[in-house]
């Protein structure tokens, strides 16, 4: 069982993937500049959500239209300006983002809500019938799941700190375990910050596992964690179809990587990477280069449509001002951390950003601020991003490589060195 | 030299080939716009009423072609869409506003220098600090970015606007601001320890009626008077407050004195010690001034106060002359003026050439032993400077700033770069004021409840533009070197 708001945070990163993904289509390998995301998922999340609330249409046709929009706005944006060479995509699709904005707020405030946005949207909660024994085994095994991938990232955001910090220091003081040092401080600084405020770090993440029992049954009294292990098989997880909502979004996830995988090494795919590489020399290979970039475009926009439609019917509200400019910069930073052209670079940038935009909250106004110095910093330091351009199977070959040569080879300091440069 | 000449000839060739039927296109398609939309809502048009919008329209259009003229002149020299530019010209509005209030303190008061002169010097100085602004943007984020691809510089832009508007935020808070003062109060506080005021800590606040104070100046008894600083010299002090360590608060009144005419000290001055957090804060607080003795009048009036005004001989729609405040012409004055220097700096500097030859080719340019970060420096402070004139121009002219303002103008200024030919600076004229006027004539002809779609339209000229004519007005298609 996960804390409510926590689950809906993860929804959003499940979401988010999906967005970035389709802008990472976009920037990542074909090198398009949009920079009126935002408006996509404006157009799925209106669409399905008028569609399905106020218009009475099913969940699927919604989600199918929201899908369509999504790609005729691309059209009749893309058209004008991908025939073109140069960041004009980018000054057009935050316009025409802008436009949508506008729009949403003046056209039909029967049908879209006006500034005030749409409340009346069902949740996929709605829609999910669910076997009520399968609950607390479900909800437990999603718990398992994202306090693995939680502390996978953790421990890789760790590593890779330490590594980034190895580098420098290593230009003054050379040793080749500065990064274990690193990583054991940072591991003791968890430690004793959690011995100093009595285990509540440790009750942050997993609650407390002291739980009143009274008529409604075991009710843990300290809501305040993440991951609640100790309340996976209470009364209050049967109760809870949470498990089907991350099954759904993880299978629409898993389905998106899979159409993207083989889109990216199909022929239409390749063709998109060439032409980011060099677009000249795609034309004289006969490529049609603006009808491959409109079809990227158009696919990239049709899944942004899909995040969007996914959007609507998981948060509680949404209105205009949620798909301004910001919205647009968020999901652009998050592709371009996790690195251009890389699905996995998406999945963690995505989900970095999510959780560090909920996580940075106590900044109040500063949090903007941090998150536009982040921003620059980071394509100045590390305009790749954190993977580069490379995928989670060629990260784990690159690694093993490194490991066997370190194994089997002459100079273990070779390798090393290699990877450090 | 010859070869000089030929190239200057060249590029006034290339930027007088106007592309009549596209312009005349453009200019015409806002207009039939809005006078369709004026006969649904059933407004009559007079002469007057066109003439009076198609100077708000020039007035925009002034503004926008100043904001243009930073993101052209950029464009051209590195092939960067510097998104922060709109974010400048908030600055520039937002420094002009302190200035303003600094100089009518330091010039006007005191020395009575009338406030048209003391907007001139703000308006050089945030000129100025915005031009160097500019280049210490493009000195830490964009050079570091040179070698790079243009979609991280492009990324890197996105987020230095971002930076900026957020710190603008923080830095001058979220909420509007009269840019123009309508009342400006300053207050001299005097701080002593005998009564005598002998060495007396001078205090000065503008606008603020409270400040918090260090508690370490207030640990044995202290004597606080307060007078207001006017146009007319300064008021009479009011009666002395006495702070002693061991009380918690404490105030003086000033006798009402009935019909004074004339400057008066604020009614009261008070102060207060209270704990927060185990730390104590001291504040020392008076009361507003007479809103009489400190109203200000507009920087463009006359001696009563009325705003300076050129009445046409032309009726509009309600029966009255239009009216053009002496300002809008300033306007447009400024920015004709701004444009024809820096189009001559282009086509007849040194400075010009060099940015044209590294803007044709950076790496020859270099070669040719250009300095070409200088130049690219330089090109980002003449855009800041810009940027800035507009500012304030637009800070007195709409009256309210904030520091989201830069966000729609600089989108619709770069829009109007595109439109014009991006890289011309004759380009970025015209386009600012195409995209002016057809926003001028629209926002006034729709319905009110429409008046944001004109917003839309910009975008609506762009893709126009694009699908017609990739490069503008004014400028020439290129052919892309393999």
């Amino acid at each position: 069982m996960i804390n409510p708001y926590w689950e809906l945070i993860i929804l959003l990163c499940l979401i988010n993937i999906i967005f970035t993904v389709s802008l990472n289509l976009i920037l990542g390998y074909n090198g398009q500049f949009s920079l009126g995301h935002a408006g996509f998922l404006a157009i799925g999340c209106y669409t399905s959500g008028a569609l399905t609330a106020n218009l009475g249409w099913p969940l699927w046709a919604g989600i199918l239209m929201s899908i369509v929009m999504s790609i005729i706005g691309a059209v009749i944006i893309g058209y004008p300006c991908l025939r073109l060479r140069g960041d004009y995509l980018a000054i057009a699709t935050l316009g025409f983002a802008e436009i949508l904005r506008i729009m949403a707020n003046a056209i039909r405030p029967d049908l879209f809500g006006g500034p005030t946005g749409m409340q009346n949207v069902k949740s996929f909660y709605k829609y999910i019938p669910v076997p009520e024994p399968m609950n607390g085994v479900g909800n437990l095994l999603f718990t398992i799941l994202f306090t693995l991938v939680f502390f996978a990232l953790l421990v890789w955001g760790i590593w890779a700190l330490a590594s980034f910090l190895q580098r420098i220091i290593n230009r003054r003081l050379r040793w080749d375990h500065w990064r274990w040092l690193i990583c054991g401080l940072v591991v003791l600084a968890v430690i004793v910050a959690n011995f100093a405020c009595r285990g509540a770090l440790f009750y942050r993440i997993f609650g407390r596992w002291h739980y009143e029992t009274g008529s409604g049954g075991a009710r843990i009294i300290d809501k305040a964690g993440i991951f609640h292990f100790f309340q996976a098989l209470t009364k209050d997880s049967f109760a809870s179809p949470q498990w089907a909502m991350f099954a759904l979004f993880i299978v629409v996830v898993a389905i998106v990587t899979w159409m993207i995988r083989n889109y990216l090494i199909s022929v239409p795919g390749r063709a998109v990477v060439a032409i980011r590489e060099d677009e000249i020399a795609a034309t004289n290979l006969g490529l049609n280069c603006t009808w491959m970039k409109l079809q990227n475009f158009m696919f990239g926009s049709a899944l942004a449509g899909l995040a969007g439609a996914m959007l609507a019917h998981t948060i509680p509200l949404f209105k205009p001002m949620d798909f301004n400019f910001f919205k647009s910069v968020d999901v652009l930073l998050m592709v371009v951390l996790g690195g251009m052209g890389s699905i996995t670079g998406s999945f963690v940038g995505a989900t970095i950003i999510t959780v560090l935009l909920e996580a940075l909250r106590f900044l109040g106004d500063w949090r903007l601020v941090m998150y536009s110095l982040i921003l620059i910093l980071f394509m100045i330091f590390k305009p790749g991003g954190l993977l580069g351009s490379a995928e989670l199977g060629q990260l784990i070959r690159r690694r093993a490589e490194t490991a066997i040569q370190r194994l089997v080879g002459d100079d273990p300091s070779a390798g090393s060195e290699a990877r450090d440069a | 030299m010859r070869k000089r000449e030929m190239a200057l000839q060249d590029y006034t060739n290339k930027a007088s080939m106007f592309r009549w039927p596209l312009l005349i296109a453009l200019i015409a398609v806002p207009l039939v716009c809005g006078w369709a939309g004026a006969l649904f809502g059933a407004t009559t048009i007079t002469l007057g009423t066109v003439v009076e919008q198609l100077i708000l329209g020039l007035i925009l259009g002034s503004v926008y072609a100043l904001i243009a003229l930073g993101y052209t002149l950029v464009y051209g020299v590195i092939k960067l869409i510097n998104f922060a530019h709109g974010d400048i010209y908030m600055l520039g509005a937002f420094f002009g506003f302190y200035l303003l209030r600094f100089m009518i303190r330091w010039l006007h008061f005191t020395h009575g220098v009338s406030l048209i002169w003391c907007w001139i010097i703000s308006v050089i100085i945030s000129a100025a600090v915005c031009a160097l602004i500019a280049v210490v943007m493009e000195r830490l984020a964009y050079r570091p970015l040179r070698g790079s691809s243009r979609i991280a510089a492009l990324i890197t832009a996105v987020g230095v606007s971002f930076l900026l508007e957020n710190a603008g935020i923080i830095v001058f808070g979220a909420n509007p601001k009269s840019y123009e003062p309508k009342t400006l109060a300053v207050y001299q506080v005097e701080l002593a320890a005998e009564q005598s005021f002998a060495a007396a800590r001078h205090l000065e606040f503008v606008e603020t009626t409270q400040r918090e104070l260090p508690v370490r100046w207030f640990t044995d008894t202290q004597y606080a008077r307060v007078r207001l600083v006017a146009k007319d010299g300064s008021s009479d002090w009011s009666p002395v407050l006495e702070i002693t360590p061991d009380e918690s608060h404490g105030y003086v009144e000033s006798p009402s004195s009935g019909e004074q005419t004339g400057l008066t000290p604020p009614a009261s001055l008070g102060y207060s010690r209270k704990q927060v957090g185990g730390r104590q804060e001291f504040s020392l607080s008076w009361a507003n001034a007479a809103v009489d003795n400190v109203r200000m009048r507009p920087v463009f009036s006359n001696d009563q106060g009325e705003q300076l005004a050129v009445y046409l001989p032309l009726k509009t729609a309600q029966g009255h002359n239009v009216r053009v405040p002496v300002f809008n012409i300033v306007i447009v004055a400024v920015t004709l003026i701004l444009l024809w220097a820096l189009n001559q700096l282009i086509n007849r500097s040194m400075f010009g050439m060099s940015m044209r030859a590294l803007s044709f080719d950076g790496d020859a340019a270099r070669l040719m032993g250009i300095n070409t970060d200088k130049v690219i420096a330089q090109t980002f402070a003449i855009g800041g400077a810009c940027a800035a004139v507009a500012g304030n121009m637009v800070g007195i002219y709409n009256q309210a700033i904030e520091p989201l303002m830069g966000i729609l103008p600089g989108i619709k200024a770069f829009v109007a770069a595109v439109v014009g030919g991006i890289g011309s600076i004759p380009g970025a004229a015209v386009g600012g004021m195409i995209m002016g006027i057809s926003e001028a004539l629209v926002k006034s002809n729709i319905p009110s409840d429409w008046s944001s779609m004109a917003d839309a339209l910009a975008f609506a000229i762009l893709i126009a533009v694009l699908l017609f004519k990739p490069s503008g007005i004014f400028g020439s298609a290129v052919k892309e070197k393999v």
